[in-house]
């Protein structure tokens, strides 16, 4: 049996899937993934050795609030994500694809991203 | 040129580290007439008159009343902000000149000890919570740094445009320079930190100046005041699993304490793995589900609850594709791994028929 593997920082997660980086995206400067709107604390890119790829058509902040589809790409084996109070995470060179934590507002009945 | 430090320059960081830190958590009233000095001389350094300066109770009262007053001031003068000439563009000078003194190594070595750790402890736990930049004693760190090269490399000539900055630095809290005024905030007189330097109480405000803005954190996590005002035992639990973020949510879980939150709310644990329960809720009349997920960060073991969907029909609609949905909404771990959007699907077609058990965690911090 295949397995998946999978890297999880916090409410962030990633697995490596993807082959190309595709068209409609471009790299990002600012290299967050995601961003703690109460602690400030940051799953953060190190732009030395990794880049992150967005979606071209979404602004970034609306990209983060709907946990939309991110890429890391590693250029070089290193602490390529970090984070203020999670473990960094190290990955061989490749391109990763990272999913956001999402839960279910039983209230409005509709999904949301979790926020942090 | 510095080529490098003597074991003397380098005994002396932790000396540099505890003055600048003090400086930049500070609770003293601000010493008016040193700040009022140092402004005058910040302005002289950029060219500029001597300010009208108005003093606030606060860095709000400050740029509540600036903002007032450039609204209903015609003269355009004072609308301009000068920020980027009287810090600013003295921090590139001193940079400039205190880089041209010193080798890399040297500077490197004094960014790590004084600026790393005096940044660490004022900057990151207390600004970062507040505001975006800040002013005053916050800025110890780069202050403290450039102090470090005057005081004990003798840089004196490099670091002179500094000393109007020093000066309120040391003496004051925020400071928005216009032209010809200056609004001058006072110190935070609260501050209450835990063991890692975070903004921290569980029933005071973390931090607050003199007119009573206060911010309330519990563990560096900002909260609505009302949950570090009530005692733990009269919060009411229903009002924080309806809590938007996460984060807040499990900060006052943890004021509440896990066992205690669990034992107000009837609640049936539906299934369980790695650590991790799904659970099930009486909310007055509505029984609802969250997962309750626990990790371990650098600094302590957590715990969350995540509110995920109770039926078929819920997890549709959370996910809108039935490829998407957990084979077994009961099972805390397909629950767990359906939290984060497009797995599920994704790990059937790379895992075949056994695809729960392909899922691993490899990294999990």
């Amino acid at each position: 049996m295949k397995k998946l593997k999978v890297w999880r920082q916090g409410d962030v997660l990633f697995t490596q899937r993807i082959q190309e980086i595709p068209k409609d995206f471009e790299k990002n400067k600012d290299g967050i993934v995601a961003f703690g709107e109460v602690s400030t604390h940051a799953h953060r890119v190190d732009k030395t050795i990794a880049n992150l790829y967005v979606k071209k058509s979404i602004d970034l902040a609306i990209s983060h609030a709907t946990a939309e589809l991110m890429i890391v790409e590693c250029l070089k084996e290193g602490q390529q994500v970090t984070h203020e109070e999670h473990e960094s995470l190290s990955f061989p060179v490749g391109l990763y694809d990272n999913h956001k934590q999402v839960e279910w507002d039983w209230f409005s009945k509709m999904e949301r991203k979790v926020k942090d | 040129m510095i080529n490098e430090l003597t074991p003397e320059q380098i005994l002396r960081f932790p000396e540099f580290i505890k003055k600048w830190t003090d400086i930049g958590l500070s609770c003293e009233p601000a010493n008016r007439s040193e700040v009022e000095a140092g402004v005058e001389e910040t302005y002289k350094i950029a060219g500029l008159e001597k300010p009208k300066i108005v003093w606030c109770e606060s860095p709000l009262s400050a740029g509540l009343t600036r903002a007032i007053i450039l609204n209903l001031e015609k003269n355009n003068e004072w609308k301009e902000k000068i920020e980027a000439s009287v810090r600013d563009s003295v921090m590139a000078s001193v940079r400039d000149s205190v880089m041209a003194s010193v080798r890399a190594s040297v500077w490197d070595s004094v960014w790590d000890s004084v600026w790393d750790s005096v940044m660490a402890s004022v900057r990151a736990s207390v600004m970062a919570s507040v505001w975006d930049s800040g002013y005053g004693q916050h800025d110890a760190n780069w202050v403290g740094f450039y102090s470090y090269f005057k005081e004990v490399c003798l840089l004196d000539k490099q670091t002179q445009k500094l000393s109007g900055i020093e000066k309120i630095t040391k003496n004051g809290g925020w400071w928005l320079p216009h032209k010809n005024i200056c609004w001058c905030s006072e110190r935070h007189n609260t501050l209450l930190r835990d063991d890692q330097g975070r903004l921290h109480s569980s029933n005071k405000p973390a931090l607050s100046y003199p007119d009573g803005f206060s911010i309330y954190a519990i563990h560096g996590v900002r909260v609505p005041e009302k949950y570090i005002l009530t005692q733990a035992e009269n919060i009411n639990v229903e009002d924080v699993l309806k809590e938007s973020n996460a984060e807040v949510r499990m900060a006052v879980i943890s004021k509440v304490g896990f066992q205690k939150f669990k034992e107000k709310i009837p609640h049936i644990v539906v299934s369980a793995k790695h650590n991790n329960e799904l659970l099930e809720f009486e909310l007055g009349d509505e029984k609802v589900r969250g997962l309750l997920v626990r990790w371990t960060d650098k600094f302590a073991d957590k715990q969350t609850i995540l509110p995920v969907p109770k039926t078929r029909e819920e997890f549709l609609q959370w996910r809108g594709d039935e490829d998407d949905l957990p084979d077994d909404i009961n099972d805390c771990e397909q629950v767990r791994i359906s939290t984060f959007p497009g797995l599920i699907k994704k790990a059937r077609a790379e895992a075949g028929a056994n695809w729960m058990q392909a899922i691993e965690f490899v990294q999990e911090t």
